[in-house]
């Protein structure tokens, strides 16, 4: 199949990205219990886990755990992966959610909205979390990196980020199995007639110079790969 | 979907995508022994000498060795070319070899060490829990089948060497295997287990795939429909994803199901099965264990023939039917089954809704239709 060079750009691009996800580990620094109950957590973890359900729904999985293809013609319609990265501050992730919401682009906002909801009541609730882990377990509350209410998005968030370089040919991913190389030989015909005599005839000679002691063992087996290899198939 | 011998056929014209394959599919990768071989494309139905225990030297060089395969493998330098967990206790050689049988092969050492490992603690006749481990495995390897037929679909669509790009890719990056691939075989294995309605079947079977490496102990996690399309949709893309978006294609349309093209359970018994008769390493007699593939030869009794001759003939027609399928291979709609204490080796065949055939073997070759009746009237409640 014949592709013209602005044909093979189009086909090839691809971006990279990984999927990364930060949740809090909840727990005092000695390990022992919760910091706060995680049935509060729950629906943030849920739709969190939706989230990343649906980014990859709208990906190309690759050999590297998180790591991800996302075609560049989906570019367009997916911005939500590539926009939300991690030098947009904490407040303009959120905005950025919300406009995607507002606007209603695709199912994808509809998602995004549930997990945006779910941070906004734990954020309500916080306060009220925090009091009840300080009663139970006192000064290792203080000893933990227990986020404030309004440094709680930043814990849970998930984002795509780009590739360094933008744009990945998939020919370099596929190599000999892009469909751009050419395809392989064809296996080679067998021997003719007459190269089957004239192996047979050198391999004879070649004999008869060995148990003749004109050449030695080593000259012999020498000659014999050289031989074979001049006659593959022979 | 096409029959499989017809994307086979196609598959040859796309370059590249067929490969040789370099090992014994009748062989375990990692345990060498003698084999032979039987083949069928329809149910197996097994039956197996309850009497007399295992000797002793089956622990040892048998279950503790599979123990190794089964949960260790995964950890060794040169796993990539390993099976692991439950693939070293049967396994799928793919059609897009060439130079070798494909297909499911399960040794019948392997429904003793299910026995032995996995339903242990289980009070059942052992044919039972052979029966059931031979669904499980065949059911973990047809979903192997079943995305290599679904991604031969697409290699075809495409003309692109799919399946041969992503092996090389893998061996290249030196991962043994696709962790979202077994991750959905386990969980299409548990979901065949839940179909057993027996739940202290389902639970050892469960309790056995958290102990496998990862990937494997995942299937856990997908078992609910929705969960388990979404793997599967994960699977495709992976082996097809970057040769899609290659030819133009985007897979990532959010209206669009990669996975549409699995084939359902009726199109997976187009993959044959070779089980391999090693019964001499669990120290059986051959003689102990029955396969049933396929009944052919089948001759009806006089008392048979004269209780047929009475039924309606829309049964009559049915019986018919199953005569001629039974000799392909064993239906699931059969429900061929072994009739627990009646003297002599019974078998009995579903017929239409209400119906059942008991039949007893002639050799391995003849079987003869003893009677036919009512569910009820052949002892079924």
């Amino acid at each position: 199949m014949s592709q013209t060079d602005s044909q093979k750009k189009v086909a090839s691009a691809l971006c990279r990205v990984q999927i990364r996800v930060e949740r809090w580990a909840n727990r005092p620094a000695d390990g022992s219990g919760f910091l706060i109950n995680p049935e509060h957590l729950a629906p943030v973890n849920r739709a969190l886990d939706e989230c990343i359900r649906f980014m990859e729904s709208r990906s190309i999985p690759t050999l590297r755990q998180n790591e991800r293809l996302v075609p560049m013609t989906a570019r367009d319609r997916e911005k939500w992966l590539f926009e939300v990265n991690p030098d947009l501050s904490e407040t303009d992730r959120l905005d950025f959610v919300a406009t995607m919401h507002a606007s209603g682009v695709g199912s994808g906002a509809v998602v995004f909205h549930r997990w945006r909801d779910a941070v906004i009541e734990l954020k309500d609730q916080w306060d009220t979390y925090v009091r009840e882990a300080e009663a139970r377990l006192g000064s290792r509350v203080s000893e933990t990196d227990f986020p404030p209410a309004t440094d709680l998005r930043r814990r849970f968030i998930a984002w795509g980020e780009y590739d360094g370089n933008r744009e990945i040919a998939i020919q370099t991913i596929l190599g000999p199995y892009s469909i751009f190389e050419p395809p392989p030989p064809p296996p080679r015909d067998p021997p003719s007639i007459f190269e089957a005599i004239s192996y047979n005839r050198d391999l004879g000679e070649l004999y008869e110079e060995r148990s003749s002691g004109r050449i030695t063992q080593q000259e012999f087996l020498g000659r014999a790969t050289e031989l074979n290899s001049k006659y593959p198939s022979g | 979907m096409r029959p499989i011998q017809e994307v086979l056929e196609a598959l040859k014209e796309v370059p590249r995508a067929l490969v040789q394959y370099d090992g014994d599919p009748l062989q375990r990768p990692t345990m060498r022994g003698a084999a032979t071989e039987e083949s069928g494309n329809g149910e197996i139905v097994i039956d197996v000498s309850e009497e007399g225990d295992y000797p002793d030297w089956v622990e040892r060089e048998t279950w503790n060795a599979l123990d190794r395969e089964v949960f260790e493998n995964s950890d060794l330098p040169d796993a990539g070319s390993r099976p692991a967990a439950i693939d070293a206790l049967a396994w799928y050689v793919s059609f897009h070899y060439t130079g070798a049988p494909w297909g499911i092969f399960i040794p019948v050492s392997s429904l003793g060490y299910c026995e032995n490992r996995i339903f242990r603690e289980l009070c059942a006749p052992r044919a039972r829990k052979w029966q059931l481990a031979c669904d499980a495995l065949l059911a973990h390897e047809q979903m192997h089948f079943a995305v290599d037929y679904a991604c031969a679909q697409w290699e075809v669509l495409l003309h692109s060497p799919s399946w041969a790009g992503l092996r090389d890719r893998r061996h290249g990056d030196g991962v043994p295997y696709l962790h979202v691939e077994e991750q959905l075989a386990n969980a299409s294995m548990l979901q065949r287990a839940e179909s057993w309605e027996m739940k202290a079947f389902e639970r050892a079977l469960r309790q056995f795939v958290a102990k496998q490496p990862a990937g494997y102990r995942d299937g856990l996690s997908v078992i609910d429909r929705c969960s388990f399309e979404h793997v599967a949709a994960e699977v495709l893309k992976t082996y097809v994803g970057v040769h899609a978006v290659e030819r133009g294609l985007n897979l990532t349309a959010s209206a669009f199901d990669p996975a549409a093209f699995l084939p359902a359970r009726a199109g997976m018994a187009q993959c044959p099965v070779h089980i391999i008769r090693d019964e001499k390493r669990i120290g059986l007699p051959a003689a102990a264990v029955r396969l049933i593939t396929r009944m052919c030869n089948i001759r009806e009794s006089e008392h048979f023939q004269r209780r047929f001759a009475h039924l309606d003939c829309a049964t009559q027609r049915s019986w018919s039917a199953m005569k001629q399928k039974l000799s392909a291979g064993v239906p699931r709609s059969a429900r061929l089954e072994k009739m627990r204490g009646q003297p002599g080796d019974v078998f009995s065949v579903r017929v239409g809704d209400n119906f059942r055939v008991h039949l007893q073997p002639h050799g391995s070759e003849t079987w003869e239709a003893m009677d036919i009746g009512s569910h009820k009237e052949m002892g079924h409640g």
